[in-house]
């Protein structure tokens, strides 16, 4: 219970304070994370970005072929004499062409296929919000005049207390029905 | 006489009554003639039984080894068993066209007979729609590709199935997945219907309510089996590809849920009609798509065994769909002015409208990523590969946010959440967020991508727990036993919890495809006899290799022992079967055993006799987790389209109240 109204009360403090404790620890990680990454792991970033030469739309990494399977152990064998996973690529890039660099390169036309789908997005959310607005307004606006209008036809816009009970528990008990529940249970809910 | 003549006939009487059914429908309504509308809609059903007459003269040609005929000669062979050669029927073009043809009618005949009682005026042309993609089909299936055209010189035997699809999920997957194309032709039958007759209310709406999630629940289907099938089958350690023909699968299927979610707004609240017409024409669009994309073979993939001369008939009958969907939809679009009600962002409604903005947005992000090539070509005069890299990159953050968004959703209210009702229903789930975001790297696990992952998971699936647990106890309190009380919660709302029942199977997916993708190890490996191979833990030791015969098919097995603390835990057989016609092509036998949630997946890449073996180990965390959450989903999208018994009308809690109201009360 004391947990309970500690979490009820202090609004901002505590998500404050977990999010701060979710930041400490998440940057210790990132920072620890930085270890080098060992050559199975580098063979195999490497090796998911060249298409293999004798499938059909299969990275070196994925692809089965015997093919694929002698690249790997190329990339492997390049990796290990102390090559950068760029002067791998590059190397490949220089035997089988440029086509065969599975992720397109972030440069020119190609750049197009990165930034059109975040562009959309970011376009489709502003349309989503603008829209949202806009009925909202609209909204407020008919609600307005309904609102007039039930105050010119009943003289009062809000149901008596004892109308507005009543109704609840017609409601209820309606819904209670509904749910095949016993009637007379808790109130709350 | 031959069954295929039979066939061929009974193939060429169904475009006649296509035809007919178009012509009378079409004639019936605008001359209000009904005699004439139930004139076409009767020739529906002469369509179907004429086709399921067309299909069984096919499947009897295949097992009668009918090699005079064309397809049948390069789809099988006599050392086939029998159910793969029934199955033969559609594992070429021509068969899996008629397929497509003999499901769209057995649906329209559904459709006559279930919606009798949907609005009179939209039948006739949703008879219409329907049959005129049938005729397309029937078009192309006799006069462009059939399956009964004979050979001159009869073969003794037959070349056989492709060896990749003699396996048990070959059965059942593309049937799966091609009906699910199919399925979505109804619905766009409805919409296209709703626009040609100005019945732009609700109504074709609620119409298709219940057929729209069966639809859902056959893409889902197939989808799955796709990705089962790759798994167990292909030996590259993974499920899904991101291959041009997965997308143009999982396309449709985006749309359709976003569909799904975004009918409920209309449902409720009467607007979004508009972008619900939309939706679900592109839906429909999209499937065409994926098969013009599969059959045309203009994207390369590791389907390409269906490429084909048919692409340009697809991409005509796209372009005509197209441009009839446009054309109406801009013609009524002055009818379709919504009634504009919308409180607050912070709402259900709200929700949605995230909801399919996200799925939307990977959709077109495939979409996108699919047809890249193709513009690149087109643009540059140069070829080039879309990677994974890419959907990972863009689809997978997306993912999240919509996981998210899906465990934000259904907590809010209708119309507008207060800021109390957000903190009673979010701190407690939020608090599980935070527990596993700042456990996990303490855990030691290192990439923050996961983790941020399993935390928003967490999220959400805690928010579903907490739901069902408010429900039940509110339940309890009026007297209910707790079980009884769970049990009648799903009972009494199978929409809503249903609705639960899949999205948990999502979240489930959601864990296993972040856990196989940050935390696969692999490693090739050149293994002698006697030798062995470690990899996590676990020792791999060579034994030997058998190669055994049995009617025609060679299976080779070669025999691993598995040991982890240097106990040994089990024997495994990764193999290859090499088919009889097929010997360059032998199909792996991959290995996949289970330890917890982890699968131990090993993939025989080549061999010397017995002396050593090549393999490929992978170190898959949590991939039955998707499985499960696959199977999940599917269960509650069953759960969610079983028929419900209608509450008794006329009551004041079915009168449009304020939700919040509602909410008090219950």
């Amino acid at each position: 219970m004391r947990l309970h109204t500690l979490l009820r009360r202090p609004i901002f403090i505590i998500p404050a304070g977990i999010v701060l404790l979710i930041g400490v620890v998440w940057m210790v990680t990132a920072i620890s994370a930085a270890q080098p990454k060992s050559l199975d792991e580098r063979t195999l970033d490497v090796a998911r970005q060249i298409q293999c030469p004798v499938c059909n739309g299969e990275s070196v990494a994925d692809s089965p072929s015997l093919k694929a399977s002698e690249m790997r152990a190329v990339i492997r064998q390049q990796l290990a004499d102390g090559r950068s996973e760029q002067q791998v690529l590059a190397y490949f890039s220089n035997v089988y062409g440029s086509d065969i660099l599975e992720s397109p390169p972030q440069q020119g036309f190609t750049s197009l296929i990165w930034i059109m789908p975040v562009l959309m997005l970011i376009a489709g959310a502003i349309a989503v919000v603008a829209i949202a607005r806009e009925w909202q307004k609209q909204a407020r606006v008919a609600g307005a005049k309904s609102e007039e209008l039930v105050a010119d036809a009943t003289g009062d816009v809000m149901l008596s207390a004892e109308e507005r009970q009543a109704l609840t528990a017609l409601l209820r008990r309606e819904v209670a029905a509904d749910e095949g529940l016993p009637l007379g249970g808790r109130e709350d809910g | 006489m031959h069954f295929s003549d039979f066939g061929m006939i009974a193939q060429m009487l169904a475009l006649v009554f296509t035809l007919y059914a178009i012509a009378s429908s079409v004639l019936g309504a605008t001359l209000k003639r009904p005699a004439l509308v139930v004139s076409g809609q009767r020739s529906v059903l002469v369509v179907a039984a004429l086709l399921v007459t067309t299909a069984i003269a096919l499947i009897a040609s295949f097992l009668e080894h009918d090699y005079g005929l064309r397809y049948v000669a390069e789809h099988s062979s006599n050392a086939m068993p029998w159910y793969y050669t029934t199955a033969a029927f559609y594992g070429g073009q021509e068969g899996s066209l008629l397929y497509w043809g003999m499901m769209l009618a057995l649906f329209s005949t559904l459709a006559v007979v279930l919606y009798r009682r949907a609005p009179a005026q939209l039948m006739p042309w949703v008879v219409t729609v329907l049959m005129a993609i049938e005729g397309f089909l029937l078009i192309v299936l006799n006069f462009v590709s059939s399956p009964f055209d004979r050979l001159t010189i009869v073969p003794v035997d037959g070349q056989g199935l492709n060896p990749l699809l003699q396996d048990p999920g070959m059965l059942v997957h593309p049937p799966m997945l091609l009906m699910g194309y199919m399925s979505w032709s109804l619905p766009f039958a409805f919409a296209i219907a709703a626009l040609i007759t100005g019945q732009l209310d609700a109504r074709w709406l609620r119409a298709i309510r219940r057929w729209t999630l069966a639809a859902w629940c056959i893409q889902t289907t197939g989808l799955l089996l796709g990705a089962w099938w790759a798994y167990h089958v292909l030996g590259w350690g993974g499920y899904w590809g991101w291959d041009p023909v997965e997308n143009a699968a999982l396309l449709p299927w985006l749309t359709a849920t976003a569909f799904l979610h975004s009918t409920m707004i209309q449902e409720r609240r009467g607007t979004l009609k508009v972008w619900n017409l939309s939706l679900i024409l592109l839906t429909f669009l999209l499937a065409i798509f994926g098969t013009f994309e599969v059959r045309s073979g203009i994207i390369q993939s590791v389907h390409s065994f269906a490429y084909s001369d048919i692409g340009p008939y697809f991409l005509g009958f796209l372009a005509l769909a197209l441009v009839v969907s446009i054309g109406l939809f801009v013609y009524r679009l002055p009818r379709l002015r919504p009634e504009h009600e919308f409180d607050s962002v912070v709402s259900r409604e709200g929700s949605f409208l995230a909801n399919n903005l996200l799925l939307t947005g990977i959709a077109f992000a495939t979409f996108w990523g699919t047809i890249f090539p193709i513009l690149s070509s087109v643009v540059r005069g140069q070829t080039m590969t879309v990677g994974t890299a890419f959907y990972q990159q863009v689809d997978g953050p997306v993912f999240l946010a919509l996981i998210f968004v899906m465990g934000v959703g259904p907590l809010l209210a209708w119309r507008h959440a207060s800021r109390q009702s957000i903190v009673r229903n979010f701190r407690w789930p939020a608090l599980v967020a935070a527990i596993v975001a700042v456990a996990l790297p303490i855990l030691g696990m290192r990439s923050l991508w996961a983790v941020a992952g399993f935390a928003i998971c967490a999220f959400s699936a805690a928010t579903i727990f907490f739901e069902v647990w408010r429900g039940t106890s509110v339940r309890h309190g009026h007297g209910e036993s707790y079980p009884k009380a769970m049990g009648m919660l799903f009972a009494r709302h199978r929409q809503r919890y249903g609705g639960y029942l899949v999205h948990l199977g999502l979240i489930l997916l959601a864990v296993g495809v972040i856990g196989s993708q940050f935390f696969q190890s692999q490693r090739d490996g050149l293994v002698e006899r006697g030798k062995s191979l470690t990899i996590n833990g676990y020792t791999l030791t060579y034994q030997g290799i058998t190669d055994v015969t049995i009617d025609n098919v060679e299976t080779i097995k070669a025999h691993f022992t598995v040991s982890r603390d240097g106990n040994v835990i089990e024997d495994i057989y990764p193999g290859e079967r090499i088919f009889p016609g097929f010997e360059d092509q032998p199909t792996s036998i991959v290995s996949i055993t289970n330890h917890g949630l982890t699968d131990l997946y090993i993939f025989l890449a080549g061999f010397d006799g017995t002396s050593s073996a090549t393999i490929r180990v992978f170190i898959n965390p949590l991939v039955p987790l998707v499985w499960l959450g696959g199977l999940l989903m599917l269960l509650g999208g069953i759960f969610c389209w079983w028929p419900l018994r209608r509450a008794s009308p006329g009551r004041l809690s079915e009168k449009k109240l304020p939700e919040k109201t509602v909410e008090v009360a219950v």
